[in-house]
């Protein structure tokens, strides 16, 4: 006989993890499956942990300020330290493209109340200590934006979803989900079957075929970016910079770096041209390419030593935006995927939102917000995210 | 090299440039580390990996201590009790966790017979100090290798060492594996043994290698069944072969179990000393005509085989012993009387020091002759440099507290908290406990914690083969930034 949950959420990840945390604080019986060996070891753990609420899109700009709202406040609501640092996001402008983007950008941002705002050079480099002056125009600063540890709140998210009565079971693949009719209403896995009148797919690279033993046919494709970490640093650097100038030889499309609450330097770049598929073998060619760009912005970060790099996936979808709702004619399946590399950052938001549409009915942020990323969505219709 | 990339690449920093190389093969012979133990004051300064310490006073000539414990009876920790007896260093003893020592028993017996007392079935509980070790517990464990209480014992040093075995070094190896290269590893990367065997299976490995990029080279098939013999553990006890009874000169070879050695067969000048069968493993029997030319007590690297000549006193009442004698000048000098001991350093008689040999002939050892009764001549092994000391029970209670063991040094992590987190979330992956207490996640990238985690794993009743394994990334050394940029002369040429 099944094992009988009120919801099951497939994929202890980004996602998964607030979802199920927050279903499990809505008295909730969850069950959480992932086929890898504990939480947070998929796409999760190669975040960097960036969070913020700078985004284009209304949508993730008012989840973003949710999750930024639900990591600030964590501390106090559990007790437990994620390595949250409130130290903001700068996009600094060395060129008139990118100033009249980022600028571009700050009505839409300024309407949702993100607080964010143009500065000129001289506060920007009052911001970013030791920020290479030639050709700084100024830049774009929303202070509360922040960082937190991926690991930590992937740790603490399952524990506080344990600790309200959450299952979770590893190494376990999903292999069907049970159908009652046109509605699923449970999983079935190597192990064994699993009913619940609600099956979240917070499957992050294998959302596309999650779905697809629903029928579902969702175009969500991995491509692979890389990240890096450096030995830690006395604490100097308060915001995440994101450098949206292509980088040496055109190779990215932009590249992010930060100080973590342990000091560290942690980094990342988006690679042009992308690099679809499910590869993770680290490339020779990032750190050369992203050591370059980083010493262009703050030239003091030569003297850093590089612990470690790794590579990374983002789901994908075509339009650039996450699919976020029930899924069109399967009751019983909702969909939090195609995140696009930004779940982690997301997933507080969407894990709050999607908990409450499922149980009381409707999301925590506006329907009409929460909707832009309706799975019903034209995915193909031009609108692209301008600040990946 | 510093890391293992996609399409074939490996990472190199030369001279402080981040170098790629794409390999036709790579081959991985970068030896072995140490294994650690967690116990509290395992990270006073004054604890030293055994070999780290043999580095220090063998090849850096210097002596970093005055008193020392060892803990460890594999070969490393018999040898290098030795060597810091040889570098006028006292060696207090030597304590092993299983009944019998894993190293040779030619080893153990050279420092039994100079006077270190080695406990089995012992291991360490604590050390103390200040700022330094001062003092280290011992207990008796019982079969399943648990301290038994009351049985602690307190041991006055200032350095103790730790020799509880080697890992290999193959992180690149497996990374090159995943990666498809196509990668060998030979040494202690591949098997932990001792250095012929290294030698021996670098021999394969580099024909191996040439043959695959299709050189006509061939390995002979005997090659490795002799690899295997190098590289096997010591086999059990057997006992010595008798002793010659009618000789008058002959040598006393005090050989009793199976290991991978035979210079004595070779240098005898009679031809006297073989293998009866006939391969490196078994022990050697002399029979046979025997000139005295020691050739057989300078060459034996176990220093296992005495000399007895009859021929010098016509009464018959004493006996000339040759034994090999390694220890710092001046210890001894001709005309004392020092206390001998036979093979396991058990106390014989008193001999005097006739004179002391040394030369080019002799293998540049230096042996000592002894005259001695000539009914103890054959038992006559060694010769005691230092008396044990009694050791006391500890004079305040030993608490053996998890909260002060550090696992992880790089990140200060202790045993207690590694333990108490995989008891409370039930995690069964290495990475979970890195991510989650920052356990390996330091400079040194998880070399010494990942195994003392596997040990708390075992000890909380996990298999720790049943635990996901820790994920390899490059670098596996912290590269500086500049390797990689090209104004600073770096940034990946290949």
């Amino acid at each position: 006989m099944a094992a009988e949950y009120d919801a099951i959420v497939i994929g202890a990840g980004s996602v998964g993890n607030p979802t199920a945390y927050f279903l499990a604080r809505e008295g909730l019986r969850v069950l959480v499956l992932d086929e890898l060996s504990a939480s947070g070891q998929g796409q999760n753990k190669a975040a960097i942990g960036g969070v913020r609420a700078t985004h284009s899109d209304p949508a993730k700009i008012t989840l973003c300020r949710e999750s930024l709202e639900i990591f600030a406040g964590w501390k106090d609501a559990t007790g437990t330290d994620i390595g949250w640092k409130k130290g903001g996001y700068c996009f600094p402008a060395f060129d008139e493209k990118v100033e009249a983007t980022v600028r571009g950008l700050l009505p839409t941002q300024q309407r949702y109340r993100l607080n964010i705002d143009w500065l000129p050079a001289t506060e920007i480099q009052r911001v970013v200590p030791g920020i290479n002056p030639t050709g700084l125009r100024g830049g774009t600063f929303s202070p509360d934006d922040g960082q937190v540890s991926p690991l930590l709140a992937a740790e603490s998210f399952t524990r506080e979803a344990v600790r309200r009565g959450a299952t979770y079971r590893y190494r376990e693949t999903v292999r069907a989900l049970l159908r009652e009719g046109d509605a699923v209403v449970g999983v079935e896995t190597e192990v064994g079957r699993y009913r619940a009148p609600t099956v979240v797919n917070a499957a992050g690279v294998h959302a596309s075929r999650i779905s697809a033993l629903a029928g579902l046919d969702l175009p969500i494709l991995p491509d692979s970016h890389e990240g890096g970490i450096s030995a830690p640093m006395r604490p100097f650097l308060d915001p995440l910079i994101v450098d949206i100038r292509p980088g040496p030889e055109g190779r990215t499309l932009n590249f992010y770096f930060g100080q973590n609450s342990e000091g560290q330097i942690i980094f990342c770049y988006t690679p042009k041209p992308v690099i679809p598929g499910e590869s993770r073998d680290s490339t020779y060619e990032f750190m050369p390419i992203v050591a370059a760009s980083m010493v262009e912005v703050i030239p003091r970060l030569k003297n850093l030593t590089i612990r470690r790099v790794w590579r990374g996936l983002y789901p994908m979808t075509p339009d650039g935006s996450p699919i976020l709702g029930r899924a069109p004619g399967v009751p019983g399946l909702v969909l939090a995927v195609g995140m696009c590399g930004q779940g982690f950052m997301l997933g507080p938001g969407v894990g709050k939102s999607l908990a409450a549409l499922i149980v009381h009915g409707k999301p925590s942020i506006p329907s009409e917000i929460f909707d832009l990323l309706s799975p019903s969505r034209d995915l193909y219709a031009s609108k692209k995210e301008a600040l990946k | 090299m510093v890391g293992a990339f996609e399409n074939g690449y490996v990472g190199v920093v030369k001279q402080g440039r981040f170098v790629l190389v794409r390999p036709d093969r790579l081959l991985v012979a970068a030896g072995a580390r140490e294994k650690a133990l967690a116990f509290p004051g395992a990270d006073l300064p004054g604890v030293y990996g055994g070999g780290a310490f043999q580095t220090l006073v063998n090849r850096d000539l210097i002596k970093p201590a005055k008193r020392l414990f060892i803990v460890g009876g594999g070969n490393v920790g018999l040898i290098v009790a030795y060597q810091a007896l040889q570098a006028g260093i006292d060696v207090v003893g030597l304590v092993e966790m299983l009944p019998e020592c894993g190293g040779y028993k030619v080893h153990r017996d050279k420092i039994l017979r100079l006077g270190v007392p080695v406990l089995t079935s012992h291991t360490v509980l604590r050390a103390e100090g200040k700022d330094h070790v001062e003092r280290v517990v011992i207990a008796r464990v019982d079969e399943k290798f648990r301290p038994i209480a009351g049985t602690e014992l307190e041991v006055e040093v200032d350095t103790l060492l730790i020799a509880v075995g080697l890992a290999s070094v193959n992180e690149l190896y497996e990374e090159g594996r995943r990666l498809g290269l196509k990668v060998y590893a030979a040494g202690d990367a591949h098997t932990i043994a001792e250095a012929s065997a290294a030698m021996f299976s670098g021999r394969i490995v580099a024909r191996r290698i040439l043959a695959d990029l299709g050189r006509p080279v061939e390995i002979p098939a005997e090659w490795s069944p002799m690899l295997e013999m190098l590289s096997s553990h010591p086999g059990p006890v057997q006992g010595s072969y008798p002793v010659p009874r009618e000789a008058k000169v002959y040598p006393v070879i005090r050989c009793a179990q199976e290991i991978p050695c035979n210079p004595c067969t070779e240098v005898c000048v009679e031809d006297s000393i073989s293998i009866p069968e006939g391969n490196i493993l078994g022990r050697p029997l002399f029979a046979g005509a025997c000139v005295g030319c020691l050739k057989c007590v300078a060459i034996c690297p176990g220093l296992a085989i005495s000399m007895v000549d009859r021929r010098v006193d016509p009464t018959g009442a004493r006996a000339k012993v040759t034994l090999p004698w390694e220890m710092p000048e001046g210890l001894i000098a001709p005309g004392q009387t020092v206390p001998t001991t036979g093979a396991e350093g058990e106390p014989v008689g008193v001999g005097k020091v006739v004179r002391i040999l040394s030369g080019k002939a002799l293998n540049r050892r230096r042996l000592v002759v002894l005259d001695v009764p000539a009914a103890e001549a054959d038992r006559v092994a060694g010769i005691r440099v230092r008396d044990p000391e009694p050791f006391a029970p500890p004079t305040s209670p030993v608490l053996v507290d998890d909260s002060e063991v550090t696992v992880c040094r790089c990140e200060r992590v202790t045993k207690e908290m590694i333990a108490e987190y995989i008891a409370t979330t039930g995690v069964r992956d290495f990475n979970a406990v890195k991510a989650g207490l920052r356990c390996g996640m330091g400079p040194c990238g998880g070399r010494t914690c990942l195994e003392l985690t596997a040990r708390i794993f075992r000890e909380l009743g996990i298999d720790p083969r049943t635990v996901a394994p820790p994920t390899r990334r490059p670098f596996t050394q912290e590269v500086p930034m500049t390797a990689f940029l090209a104004e600073e002369g770096g940034g990946g040429g290949v």
